[in-house]
C-alpha cells in the first residue's frame, strides 16, 4: 500500500515520564470524544521514518527493518541521526519524530515509566503503557538485555545449563562482568533467593564465576561461553521489536517485519552487531545476511 | 507478543464452524458506499472485523479491573403471613451476560469476541466470559409479618482498551480505524456477593399474599 497524503487527526497524552505533551497532528476525521467512539487515519504522511540509536545493535537492525520493507514495496526513509540511547529512540516513535525504530520489551517499559508488569506477558503490559495509536508488533527471537553466562569448563565440571542447576553444586560463586551494572542486571541477593545458591558480587571489572553480559556480547561467541537458561524468568525479557505508529502498521509492513520473528535470534544479532563494530555498514551486513537466509534476492 | 491478528488468509484455512453474524438493530444495517467519508461508528467497525472485511482487526487491552456488580434479588420473594420465624431454603439461579460500551450483543463464538477473549486471557490470566449462571441453595429466616428474599452482587471484570482496524481498500473514507475507549464488562464464573434480607411487608404485600 502506497502512503497517503491524507491528513488525520489524533490527539495523545503522552506519559508523563517521557515528556507530558498533548500532540494534534493534521486535521480530518474523529474528534476526541468521550465515550467509545471511531476515528479514521490513513497510511502514514509520506514514507515510513526509520530511526535507531547509536548502538551496532540498533543500526543493524533499523537496516534489516528498511530491507525487508523496501522489498515488500514500502517507502522507507531513515532518520537523518541516530538516537543517544534505546529509549530515546523510543520516546521519538511515541511522540511521533519517527514512524518506526527497534525496541526492546523492558527496555521501552523503563523508558515510559512503567514499574508494573504482567508477569509472563511482556506484550500485555507494553500494551497497557503504549499510547492509542502506537503498535508494538511481534517480536523477533533475539533479546538485547543482559544474561548470565560462565566458561566451557565451569560448565562441565558443575553440569550447568541452567541457573537452577546451580544450587546442586552447593558451592559459592562469584558474579560480575561488563553488563552487571546494567538496570535490567539481576543483583547477587535476587540471583541468590531466585535459585537458592550463595552469591558474591564482585562488580564489572575482574574475574567472575557467573559473567553478566548483554546476551549480543561478542565475547560469548569468541570465548565459548556458556550461557545459561533462566527458568525462573529472573532476568526481565528485552526482544527487540518493532515499534511503529499504528497508522503504518498496515498488512504489508507487519508481513514483511514478522520475517525476523524466528530468524533473528540472539547469536545471530550478535554476528550482525559484531560486524558492525568491525567495520561493515549496517547496510552492507544486514543485506548479506538477508540474501544468505534467502529472504532477500 | 501477544497480539491477536485476524488476518483474511489465516481464516480462510480454519477449519471452523459457522460464524455468528455481529447482531445489530435494523437501524443499524445501513449499506452505505464505502468511499464516503463518514464515521461508521464502532459497531459497523466491529461488524466488518467479524466478517473479514478487513486486513487487520487487532484489540489492544489498556486495562482491568474486578468488582462486584448492582445488588440484585434471586430466586422467589417470601412472605412470612404468620407468628413464627420461618427458615427456608431457596433454590435460586442467576444468569449473568457480558455488555460494552459499543452497545452491541456479541456471542462467544464471534470472531472479534474471540480476539477480545483471547487477547484478555493472555494479557491478565483471568478467564474471560460473555455468559454465566450461577445456582446456590441459600437458606432465610424471615421474621413474622416480614418479606424475605436472597441477594446477590455479582462477580464482574471488565476490561478496556482501544481497536486497531486496517482495511485493504478504503472503508467510509479511510483505510485505518480506531475504536478507542472500548469497555467490556462480564461475569467471573465466581459467586460473588450472596446475603439473604427481608424487610416488613406493606399493607398491600399483606393483602395480597396473607389470607
Amino acid at each position: 500500500m502506497t502512503a497517503h497524503r491524507t491528513a488525520r487527526c489524533r490527539a495523545w497524552v503522552v506519559p508523563a515520564a517521557v515528556t507530558a505533551v498533548l500532540l494534534l497532528s493534521g486535521c480530518g476525521h474523529g474528534q476526541q470524544q468521550q465515550g467509545t467512539y471511531a476515528s479514521g487515519g490513513d497510511p502514514g504522511q509520506g514514507p515510513i521514518t526509520l530511526g535507531a540509536d547509536h548502538s551496532p545493535e540498533s543500526r543493524v537492525v533499523a537496516a534489516l527493518y528498511e530491507k525487508l520493507l523496501t522489498d515488500a514495496g514500502e517507502q522507507v526513509t531513515l532518520a537523518r541521526s541516530s538516537y543517544a540511547s534505546p529509549a530515546d529512540t523510543a520516546k521519538a516513535v511515541v511522540t511521533g519524530r519517527l514512524t518506526l525504530a527497534p525496541a526492546y520489551e523492558t527496555t521501552l517499559l523503563r523508558a515510559l515509566g512503567s514499574t508494573s508488569s504482567i508477569p509472563g506477558d511482556i506484550g500485555g503490559t507494553l500494551s497497557m503503557v503504549l499510547p492509542v495509536g502506537i503498535t508494538a508488533l511481534p517480536p523477533a527471537a533475539a533479546q538485547h538485555g543482559p544474561v548470565i553466562a560462565v566458561s566451557r569448563a565451569t560448565a562441565r565440571h558443575h553440569d550447568l545449563r541452567s541457573l537452577a542447576d546451580l544450587a546442586d553444586t552447593h558451592r559459592r560463586f562469584t558474579l560480575g562482568g561488563p553488563a552487571a551494572g546494567a538496570s535490567q542486571a539481576p543483583s547477587a541477593g535476587t540471583l541468590s533467593a531466585a535459585y537458592g545458591v550463595p552469591l558474591t558480587p564482585v562488580g564489572t571489572s575482574g574475574p567472575a564465576d557467573l559473567q553478566v553480559l548483554r546476551g549480543t556480547d561478542p565475547a560469548i561467541a569468541r570465548d565459548g561461553l556458556v550461557v545459561l537458561t533462566d527458568p525462573k524468568g529472573v532476568i526481565p525479557p528485552d526482544h527487540v521489536f518493532p515499534l511503529i505508529g499504528s497508522d503504518y502498521a498496515g498488512k504489508a509492513t507487519r508481513t514483511a517485519l514478522a520475517r525476523l520473528d524466528t530468524t533473528l535470534t540472539t547469536g545471530q544479532l550478535a554476528l550482525l552487531a559484531s560486524a558492525v563494530t568491525n567495520g561493515q555498514s549496517p547496510d552492507q551486513a544486514a543485506t548479506a545476511w538477508l540474501r544468505a537466509k534467502g529472504m532477500l534476492a | 507478543m501477544a497480539f491477536t491478528r485476524l488476518k483474511n488468509r489465516s481464516i480462510k484455512g480454519r477449519a471452523a464452524g459457522t460464524i455468528a453474524v455481529l447482531t445489530l438493530g435494523a437501524s443499524l444495517i445501513a449499506a452505505p458506499s464505502a468511499s464516503a467519508d463518514t464515521d461508521p461508528g464502532p459497531a459497523r467497525l466491529l461488524q466488518a472485523c467479524n466478517n473479514h472485511e478487513t486486513d487487520v482487526c487487532e484489540f489492544h487491552p489498556q486495562s482491568y479491573t474486578s468488582y462486584i456488580g448492582p445488588i440484585h434479588t434471586v430466586g422467589d420473594l417470601l412472605y412470612n403471613c404468620g407468628r413464627n420465624v420461618n427458615t427456608t431454603t431457596v433454590n435460586w439461579t442467576d444468569t449473568t451476560g457480558s455488555t460494552n460500551s459499543v452497545g452491541v450483543s456479541l456471542g462467544a463464538s464471534m470472531e472479534i469476541e474471540k480476539i477480545f477473549k483471547i487477547e484478555i486471557e493472555t494479557t491478565y490470566t483471568h478467564t474471560w466470559l460473555t455468559s454465566h449462571t450461577t445456582g446456590q441453595t441459600t437458606t432465610i429466616n424471615v421474621s413474622p409479618g416480614d418479606v424475605g428474599w436472597i441477594k446477590r452482587g455479582t462477580a464482574k471484570q471488565q476490561a478496556t482498551g482501544w481497536w486497531e482496524i486496517h482495511f485493504g481498500k478504503r472503508f467510509y473514507g479511510h483505510y485505518i480505524w480506531y475504536i478507542n475507549n472500548y469497555k467490556e464488562s462480564g461475569p467471573t464464573g465466581k459467586t460473588g456477593f450472596v446475603a439473604p434480607d427481608d424487610r416488613v411487608m406493606t399493607s398491600a404485600e399483606r393483602s395480597s399474599h396473607c389470607r
